[in-house]
């Protein structure tokens, strides 16, 4: 099946006695650009992905991964998991682990070897190979279930909060390292850190209380041209709101609640340069007003998005 | 084809765990020492004694009288072995075997085999190196048993018949040793914990053992309430005639595919 959706889920849902954890999820995942899936704590992206590998049942509707339901043996190495809470065996070097999973995967023994050597390669831990996994650090055992993803060719890579617990700088290299890799594969990543989200992912799907509230690109979500997002030292007084409408081509004025500091200013693009125009008033009326800020962003960050679209609605 | 070679390499690493980890040492230690100190005896004179008919009416008052039959018509030493044995396969095998999908579903290291392999070829294969391993300490404990009881024959010409009867008894403890591993490919999908699983698979066994025991049952009623457990098959496998041992056997390999049907319908249908 070349052409099936690499995901495709109808009505999907699933409970946890009486918690709805997943309730009617119909999207569809094309191969491409990484694609992120966030949403806030319990909202069900690790259930999602639970799914997706077999290792729950859906409670309604059904679930194809590669055109295949996921425990389909058409399906064996072709997806590849990065889960959240799974142990490696205790004792055992983690190269030998890994070349098992190789092994598995249909590599010949001493290919498999070989392949283990070249992931742990890739998440720089060739050092650790004849390490037990109770010989290291939290970081490390996330870096070699990261590296157990790129075992083989697998044609989609689903990673749950892959660095989640990475010092900043192994951090960065593994988020270059998807990148590098991701003409090969498709990822599905979920992460509460959204800015790597908007740094690694083409398009996004938004989860809040088991329901898609969003799957579109990024760009068109963070709205990168027509909004002007403020981090403040302050909160800003609700006069601003007022000043900055009167501002030439200034559509909306919204303010963050209160503690978060925020503000964000929609504009009408019009002309050459509009933009820029606009963002000087704006910035000028700022001033004028005694508002210090911090930070300016030329549309809207992903996590202002996703705040917004799964804020609670009482 | 594939499903052979998967189970070929989930079984090569089970074994490998089970033999390089301190709780799979821990076991043939135990094990080891167990039957050193129980083999010693019988060869220090009591297999002899056993024999005796003088033995065989305080044999008959704690077993049967097949059991004493047993101890008196073959080779002493391994008839011995073959009753100790058959009373404590039970705790052995359970011993040895607990541990199937129990540390796989514990610490959910299954995650990284389900996207590989079929649910079927992970359980077969820890169900396949429970017995392996089960087994492999069944082949030790009837080889030494075997060279006791070589060692205190005073009889000449009668080494082929206790090698063939060692070889016998061995391969009836490697039998009665499989529905343990069953009952505990049931358990431990069941418990996915290995202390829990031990626990309830020796306990709920030990507790049905007793209450079968003193139940105040006879006749049919006590036959057929005997075999709730492959513990019922051991006055036939403890008989010195061919016949109902092999019945017994038999028995056991039925055990084995009932319990291990029943773990296989636990680990298929459950959450991971």
């Amino acid at each position: 099946m070349p052409d099936a959706p690499i995901i495709k889920t109808e009505g999907l849902g699933r409970d946890f006695g009486r918690t709805r954890a997943l309730d009617s999820v119909d999207l569809t995942l094309e191969a491409g650009a990484p694609i992120g899936l966030v949403g806030p704590n319990g909202a069900g992206k690790t259930t999602f992905f639970s799914v997706l590998c077999g290792f729950l049942r859906p409670t309604r509707g059904s679930v194809e991964v590669l055109g295949r339901p996921p425990l389909h043996r058409d399906v064996h190495g072709r997806v590849a998991i990065l889960p959240q809470d799974a142990a490696f065996v205790r004792g055992v070097p983690v190269q030998s682990q890994l070349a098992m999973l190789a092994e598995l995967q249909g590599f010949s023994a001493k290919a498999a070897r070989a392949e283990a050597a070249r992931v742990l390669q890739l998440v720089l831990l060739a050092d650790a190979a004849k390490k037990a996994p109770e010989m290291l650090s939290h970081g490390m055992l996330k870096r070699i279930a990261i590296a157990q993803t790129f075992l083989g060719a697998p044609e989609v890579v689903l990673l749950d909060e892959p660095t989640a617990g990475l010092d900043p700088t192994t951090a960065s290299e593994m988020k270059n390292l998807i990148r590098s890799l991701d003409k090969e594969r498709t990822f599905v990543i979920s992460s509460h850190n959204l800015q790597d989200i908007e740094e690694l992912c083409g398009s996004v799907v938004i989860l809040d209380r088991g329901k898609i509230v969003e799957h579109r690109k990024v760009a068109e979500l963070v709205g990168r041209t027509s909004i002007l997002t403020f981090r403040l030292e302050a909160d800003p007084p609700e006069a601003i709101v007022a000043k900055l409408t009167s501002v030439a081509m200034v559509t909306r004025v919204e303010l963050g609640r209160p503690g978060e500091r925020r503000l964000a200013v929609h504009f009408r693009e019009e002309g050459e340069g509009g933009g820029n125009k606009t963002q000087i008033a704006v910035l000028q009326a700022l001033t004028a007003a005694g508002i210090n800020m911090i930070e300016m962003t030329r549309g809207q960050s992903l996590q202002d998005k996703v705040i917004e679209m799964t804020r609670p609605t009482s | 084809m594939r499903a052979r070679r998967h189970i070929g390499v989930l079984v090569r690493q089970d074994l490998r765990y089970t033999f390089s980890s301190a709780r799979g040492l821990l076991f043939l230690v135990f094990f080891g020492l167990f039957w050193g100190f129980v083999l010693s005896k019988l060869a220090g004179g009591l297999a002899d004694q056993l024999g005796t008919p003088q033995a065989g009416f305080l044999v008959t008052w704690l077993f049967d009288s097949n059991v004493a039959r047993l101890l008196q018509e073959r080779p002493p030493a391994l008839a011995a072995y073959l009753v100790v044995a058959a009373m404590l396969t039970p705790l052995f095998a359970m011993l040895a075997s607990c541990d199937q999908t129990a540390t796989d579903l514990g610490t959910r290291h299954i995650r990284f085999l389900i996207p590989r392999v079929g649910r079927a070829e992970i359980f077969v294969a820890r169900l396949v190196g429970a017995s392996i391993v089960t087994t492999f300490a069944q082949l030790l404990g009837g080889i030494a048993a075997t060279t006791v009881a070589l060692v205190v024959n005073k009889e000449a010409g009668q080494a082929g018949a206790i090698i063939s009867y060692g070889a016998q008894v061995t391969g009836f403890l490697i039998i009665y040793s499989l529905p343990m591993v069953g009952l505990m490919s049931l358990v431990s999908a069941g418990m996915a914990s290995v202390g829990l699983a031990l626990l309830v698979g020796l306990g709920g066994y030990g507790v049905l053992a007793a209450a079968l025991a003193l139940a105040p049952l006879k006749g049919a009623v006590a036959t057929i309430a005997s075999f709730l457990i492959p513990g019922g098959l051991k006055p036939y496998l403890l008989q010195p005639e061919l016949g109902p041992a092999l019945a017994a056997c038999a028995g056991a390999l039925g055990y084995f595919v009932l319990y291990s049907f029943l773990g296989w319908q636990v680990f298929r249908r459950r959450n991971t």
